[in-house]
């Protein structure tokens, strides 16, 4: 990925950066009266155009995201390791295809393939898309014709997805690989405490489990039975002991999801020091797409009237 | 041609070549980032463009050096320019040339952090000048010795 400078994205996304929503942007987001404040606040930044729009509440961070998407295609040049990243949103449409769903919930248009490329190469294999797809959308069919589970389906595609990465990133960004890594890692420790929640077998533990991460599968599988305090002195002698000092309590779903998504946000931000290459784009990629989550749930807990100083509690850490 | 005067050629090409070449490749790098910060903010143009000509200086720096040896030394050889003389131009030339290569590439990539910064702090472009000036010291002390180099080689 050092072979080549990008220094006219470079250059776009330093600027770009200082208009992410910092904390106190977003904190005074949450504190507005309604929606309708909400709005006017978030009108006021990039988002503007979209607002002045009329796009519904709901639809504004997508339509940002799809905005991202765009910019950084353009300014990555072809570059596989934006293509790889973007690979994850039309993998959720090949899902979506692959269940037939199409009825009750439209693809979403933050792939690196439009969706009617996607469904075109569904139905015809035109245009022809890279292997994983062709690997994904196989391993698909057959596990809903043998199992009928999509849910199974879903997780088997995860781990091509993530299999894959483990492989690809390694040597073009260190920073990726090692962000990747984590993700993996951090996933799983979610999967692992839902399952633990939901009393799953530990077969389907493993089903569930992504390959790649630091952390083997079959660890998970070994602290399964072990009471929590058990869990938290394993997990605290991991790489990833500080996710359960901010989280407290591991068993805490909701502050553990909170303390994932501020790990990785921190593991990324090396991105806007480096001076040269693509992984600023990357880093503003990632960042974006954590910031349209966060405009989501702050618009979405808007419309339902939930209380600023809950919803201020449920912020994350952000990239700016 | 003899083997003397094609060695001072040599020299000159050494000079200017490379430490162009250096500059061409920095203020490529420092440019395009530059470009990069103007299309999204177009009042910051002033403040990128020391930062995008600074790795240029290596270029002027080689240009001269060939200049003195072509325009002042070798026609006071009047004529075929002697071996040892030769050698000596071509390897007064070898400092400024290939300093400036890696210095003009090096100055272009910290050129160019610094006018990332100019793009998110456009108040602190002085201290991205200044590290990026630190790179030129060495191309500065370079083409001295150079300099020095073709100044001490007489008929």
């Amino acid at each position: 990925m050092s072979e080549r400078y990008y220094g006219f994205a470079v250059g776009r996304i330093r600027v770009l950066e200082t208009r992410l929503l910092d904390r106190a942007r977003l904190e005074k987001l949450a504190e507005a009266a309604d929606l309708t404040e909400a709005l006017a606040q978030l009108g006021e930044t990039d988002y503007g155009p979209l607002i002045s729009a009329g796009l519904a509440p709901t639809e504004i961070a997508a339509a940002e995201l799809a905005r991202v998407r765009d910019l950084v295609l353009r300014l990555a040049e072809g570059a596989p390791e934006v293509d790889f990243l973007l690979w994850r949103w039309d993998l959720q449409n090949l899902k979506l295809l692959l269940r037939g769903e199409l009825d009750r919930v439209g693809l979403n248009r933050l792939g690196r393939y439009r969706p009617e490329e996607i469904a075109g190469w569904f139905a015809k294999d035109e245009p022809a898309l890279p292997a994983l797809f062709a690997e994904a959308r196989r391993i698909g069919r057959e596990i809903l014709e043998r199992t009928g589970d999509p849910q199974m389906m879903d997780a088997a595609l995860d781990r091509l997805y993530y299999e894959r990465g483990s492989k690809f990133w390694p040597g073009r960004s260190g920073l990726l690989a090692a962000y990747w890594t984590a993700r993996i890692d951090l996933l799983n420790l979610k999967t692992f405490v839902r399952a633990r929640k939901l009393g799953l077998a530990p077969e389907r533990l493993r089903q569930l489990l992504l390959p790649g991460g630091r952390v083997a599968g079959e660890t998970f599988l070994v602290h399964r039975a072990e009471d929590w305090d058990e869990v938290a002195a394993w997990w605290a002698n991991t790489p990833y002991s500080a996710v359960l000092a901010a989280c407290g309590h591991l068993a805490d779903l909701p502050a553990l999801e909170r303390a994932v998504d501020n790990f990785l946000v921190e593991r990324i931000k090396p991105a806007k020091v480096i001076p040269l290459g693509l992984e600023p784009v990357l880093g503003y990629y990632l960042a974006k797409e954590h910031e349209t989550r966060l405009v989501n749930l702050i618009l979405a807990a808007k419309a339902a009237r939930v209380p600023p100083a809950r919803l201020k509690e449920r912020l994350r850490h952000v990239y700016a | 041609m003899d083997l003397g005067t094609v060695l001072a050629f040599a020299g000159v090409a050494s000079a200017v070549v490379f430490s162009g070449f250096g500059s061409a490749m920095g203020v490529g790098i420092a440019g395009q980032v530059s470009a990069g910060v103007v299309a999204e903010d177009p009042g910051k143009v002033g403040k990128t463009i020391i930062l995008t000509a600074l790795p240029g200086t290596q270029g002027i720096y080689g240009f001269v050096i060939g200049m003195l040896i072509v325009l002042f030394k070798l026609p006071a050889f009047h004529g075929a320019v002697p071996l040892d003389a030769g050698l000596k131009f071509f390897l007064a030339g070898i400092p400024v040339g290939l300093v400036g290569l890696v210095s003009g590439i090096w100055q272009g990539k910290v050129a160019a952090a610094g006018v990332g910064m100019v793009g998110k702090r456009p108040e602190e472009a002085s201290k991205g000048i200044v590290y990026a000036g630190m790179v030129e010291t060495y191309a500065i002390l370079s083409f001295v010795i150079s300099f020095i180099l073709v100044n001490s080689i007489t008929p």
